[in-house]
């Protein structure tokens, strides 16, 4: 099944066209890659889907809903979560608060519960507490919960932010490049965790540029050049496409 | 959690100690001109409470509180002095009128961002300061309401006196102070502290930001109208000049040199400056005896700076990584003795 | 042809306040831009530009003599409170740093009120004579001091910017101060600049404004204000934005103050400012430029 369907997708700034008449799809349960040399496009593309700022022209459909002149919150509630690229960590919360927002959209204390936390209120809050240690634990941050965000090194407020996105249990994540920074140890870990995250269900579109990784875990991976989209297929059938080794692997070597 | 749970031990415990403090302190100081100063100090605290959840917690500021404190103030006055209704009521006119004008402006309202806010809340306060002086009818005018304001009385006590009156302050800014606590450790408060953190991530996890961000600064209001009702029925004389800009920028300045990341940081603050305010005029005149009022503004405002310059984080985070800096240089003595 | 000549009358003064607003809005455009801040001290650069004056001329010095040398005086005090004050804050967050300004504008007003105590003074207008009629309106000849003042010292202001080398450092400090790092420009040396210039532009507009009102020691309180809303109107970015905010809000409290209630002038103010905030969140002149994630 189709999760997500991206068509004649354009995104231009000022006169600059960041995205061009782009189209792919994003099968259920699939971890589909989009890489690309910098300035392709990839953000821009996440910043589309999560309604950050509105495209130009063509569709989204997420679960065959047209999701544009949606709000990136409500976006949340549909059940599409992400990561940034440069971190976007609560740094005035503990490790645990960042989490607990990511619960957010799966509860539902309003001002007037706040104000009087009657049983109800206060069973939904353990429960939220309860979650997020477990999705801390999937990124094996459990026992720094109750330390300021603030305080953690970069590998792991990277994972703090899965954590967080995960948290809201959604059906399609976002990861825009969570290998970036990270030392091989920590890499590692990742594809563990995208590898458990894909085994709960959940279908992850991640941008990358870490080829190894993303050769590795994608099933399918979808190339962006100058805002177009230059091929799409298998991480075997990438690595012998022509036009992405002239255009992308050709000329920036093999370093990226 | 144990540790969790020690935590919010740990913040109840603070507030068990507050309220031992506020009933015994009227025992110690048992002055009629140090009372009438700690009811002032509970009163602005309640405005200063709300502020701080919408400046500390949603990361938004208002320059025009002063305006919502003068709107209860205001709604008391004239309902008890014309109609003779009940201050309670009166005073809960006045919250639910202030909590709707502050919801509907705020819709446009926030809208806008960070100066354009700023300047927004404080062309708001002044249009309702102006209103005050010019609806002469309604309001008295520049010389204020000359109708006699009741005494709030509960049962048949009427709350005449300091004493009595201190009590009552004090027990709603011990409330306010819960209620805020409350929201501040809820799904609300960790939702209002993402938008502080990041909006970009706070919005991608589903949060409404406009929408917290308007309910908190309708909350905020009704605090300050409450505070409002209540200075009304303790001075039983109100005229437009408590109301303006310079009590607006008052209750920021009180916010901020509290520290905005604790809800104690607005008594610190209030507390802090009301007394520095009123040490002045006792200490200046002792150092330098001909100096006038003059002298206590300049010492003020140069207090002011330094505390900004030195603890920027407010009294509250300051005082805490003084501690913190303390105990760190004392366990470094330990290890080498 | 009453009307028109109301009209027109309301519309000079207007312009005459507008002008005031302009230059103390220009004051706190640059200093926003270079550093940032919103200085709540702007109104008390005013007001000491209007009572040295008062002082200056009250000694006898001739009337340029005085004007130079209350604006070297000025910037003297303000280049002071910008090492002194402002460059030492430098862990404080924006709102600190406006309570910062705001207890700089509480000290300035103190001594203020020290020296030159609650008595509203008066200067002599810079040129002699009497009312000058234009159509059906008259002006005293010391608003045509105010609007030339104004349109010259904007015309440098503009000129400095644009062709000068420290207008272009200054400049490049507002796009992205890490870059205009690393060309050699320091974004302290800026910001003492950006103080003290804008100090200049507003002491001017105290001297100048010194001599159509009373000045007092608390007269920089709301003309502070009028120039905060003057630059949020034009964008708070912009300089030409500053000046067209400035006199907008001088021309439409004046008519406002004619036709409606003198009582209700600054109310009609802000609620066309808050129109406008509303309808354009950016200010008049303002670029809504997105964060980049």
């Amino acid at each position: 099944m189709k999760i997500l369907e991206v068509s004649k997708l354009t995104k231009s700034f000022g006169g600059v066209t960041a995205v061009n008449d782009m189209n792919f799809s994003v099968n259920s349960g699939e971890i589909i890659a989009v890489i690309g040399p910098n300035g392709a496009g990839k953000t821009t593309l996440f910043n589309l889907i999560t309604c950050i700022y509105p495209p130009t022209s063509g569709s989204i459909l997420f679960k065959q809903k047209e999701i544009r002149g949606l709000t990136a919150d409500q976006i949340a509630h549909l059940g599409i979560s992400r990561t940034f690229q440069n971190l976007q960590i609560f740094n005035n919360m503990s490790v645990l608060e960042n989490v607990m927002v990511g619960r957010h959209t799966k509860s539902k204390t309003g001002l007037l519960g706040a104000i009087f936390p009657l049983p109800a209120v206060q069973r939904e809050e353990e429960a939220i507490v309860q979650s997020s240690l477990e999705k801390l634990a999937l990124v094996g941050l459990a026992d720094k919960a109750l330390e300021a965000a603030s305080n953690l090194p970069y590998g792991e407020q990277k994972m703090l932010e899965i954590a967080r996105a995960v948290a809201m249990e959604p059906e399609l994540l976002l990861l825009d490049e969570p290998a970036a920074g990270l030392n091989p140890t920590e890499t590692r870990d990742l594809v563990e965790i995208i590898y458990k995250l894909r085994d709960q269900g959940i279908t992850i579109l991640l941008v990358e540029h870490d080829m190894e990784t993303v050769m590795e875990i994608a099933d399918r991976i979808v190339v962006l050049n100058f805002g177009n989209k230059l091929a799409e297929g298998t991480p075997y059938e990438i690595q012998n496409n022509r036009e992405v080794i002239a255009a992308y692997l050709g000329e920036e070597g093999l370093s990226c | 959690m144990q540790d969790l749970t020690r935590r919010k031990r740990f913040r109840h415990l603070f507030i068990l100690l507050f309220t031992i403090l506020i009933f015994a302190l009227p025992l110690v100081l048992n002055n009629n001109y140090y009372l009438s100063v700690l009811v002032i100090i509970g009163i602005h605290s309640i405005v200063v409470i709300g502020l701080c959840l919408l400046m500390g917690y949603a990361g938004q500021i208002s320059l025009g509180h002063a305006g919502f404190y003068g709107l209860g103030a205001y709604t008391s006055g004239i309902i008890t002095s014309t109609y003779h209704t009940s201050p309670w009521v009166a005073m809960l006119v006045g919250a639910i009128g202030t909590g709707i004008v502050a919801y509907t402006i705020g819709i446009p309202i926030f809208k806008l961002k960070e100066h354009y806010l700023a300047l927004a809340t404080l062309g708001l306060g002044l249009i309702i300061h102006i209103i005050f002086v010019e609806e002469v009818a309604l309001t008295g005018g520049p010389s204020g309401l000359t109708r006699p304001i009741p005494y709030l009385s509960i049962g048949g006590l009427e709350l005449s006196n300091d004493f009595k009156y201190y009590y009552l302050v004090w027990l709603i800014t011990l409330l306010a102070v819960i209620i805020a606590n409350n929201v501040v450790h809820s799904r609300v408060g960790r939702a209002l502290r993402s938008i502080h953190g990041s909006e970009f991530a706070a919005r991608s996890l589903g949060v409404d930001i406009g929408k917290f961000k308007l309910r908190v600064f309708t909350l905020s209001a009704i605090y300050a109208s409450i505070a409002g009702s209540l200075y009304a029925h303790y001075i039983t004389f109100i005229s437009p000049s408590p109301f303006g800009l310079m009590t607006s920028i008052q209750f920021v300045v009180m916010a901020v040199v509290g520290g905005l990341s604790s809800i104690w940081g607005p008594v610190f603050g209030v507390a802090g400056i009301t007394v520095l305010t009123e040490a002045l005029k006792t200490v200046v005149p002792q150092l330098i005896p001909e100096a006038g009022g003059e002298y206590e503004i300049v010492v003020y405002g140069t207090i002011l700076v330094v505390i900004m310059i030195f603890l920027p984080e407010g009294l509250i985070s300051g005082l805490a990584n003084l501690y913190e800096g303390w105990r760190h240089r004392k366990g470094q003595a330990d290890e080498n003795s | 042809m009453s009307l028109a000549n109301d009209i027109l009358q309301y519309v000079l003064g207007g312009l005459t306040m507008g002008g005031i607003y302009a230059l103390v809005a220009v004051g706190f455009v640059i200093i926003h831009n270079v550093t940032g801040i919103i200085n709540f001290a702007q109104g008390e650069f005013v007001m000491m530009g209007a009572m040295f004056m008062v002082t200056l001329t009250g000694i006898g010095l001739p009337a340029p003599a005085a004007i130079i040398l209350s604006v070297i005086l000025v910037m003297v005090v303000v280049g002071l409170i910008e090492v002194g004050a402002i460059r030492s804050a430098k862990r404080a967050s924006p709102v600190s740093l406006v309570i910062i300004t705001i207890g700089i504008s509480t000290v300035l007003r103190g001594m203020a009120l020290l020296i030159w105590g609650t008595n509203p003074y008066k200067v002599a207008p810079f040129t002699e004579g009497g009312p000058i009629h234009i159509g059906g309106a008259s002006i005293v000849p010391q608003v045509l001091w105010v609007i030339g003042t104004t349109a010259f010292v904007l015309a440098l202001t503009f000129f400095l910017f644009e062709y000068t080398y420290f207008g272009k450092a200054l400049r490049a400090c507002v796009v992205n101060k890490y870059a205009a790092q690393l060309m050699g420009i320091s974004p302290g040396k800026m910001s003492f600049f950006a103080f003290i210039f804008s100090a200049a532009l507003s002491a001017l507009a105290g001297i100048v404004f010194a001599p159509i009102t009373f000045a007092t020691y608390d007269m920089g309180l709301m003309l502070g204000l009028k120039g905060f809303v003057a630059a949020v109107l034009g964008g708070l970015s912009s300089t030409p934005g500053a000046v067209f905010g400035g006199l907008a809000l001088g021309v439409i409290e004046s008519l406002g103050a004619g036709f409606v209630s003198s009582g209700y002038k600054d109310g009609i103010a802000f609620v066309i400012l808050l129109l406008v905030l509303f309808l354009k969140p950016g200010g008049l002149f303002g670029t809504s430029g997105s964060k980049r994630v």
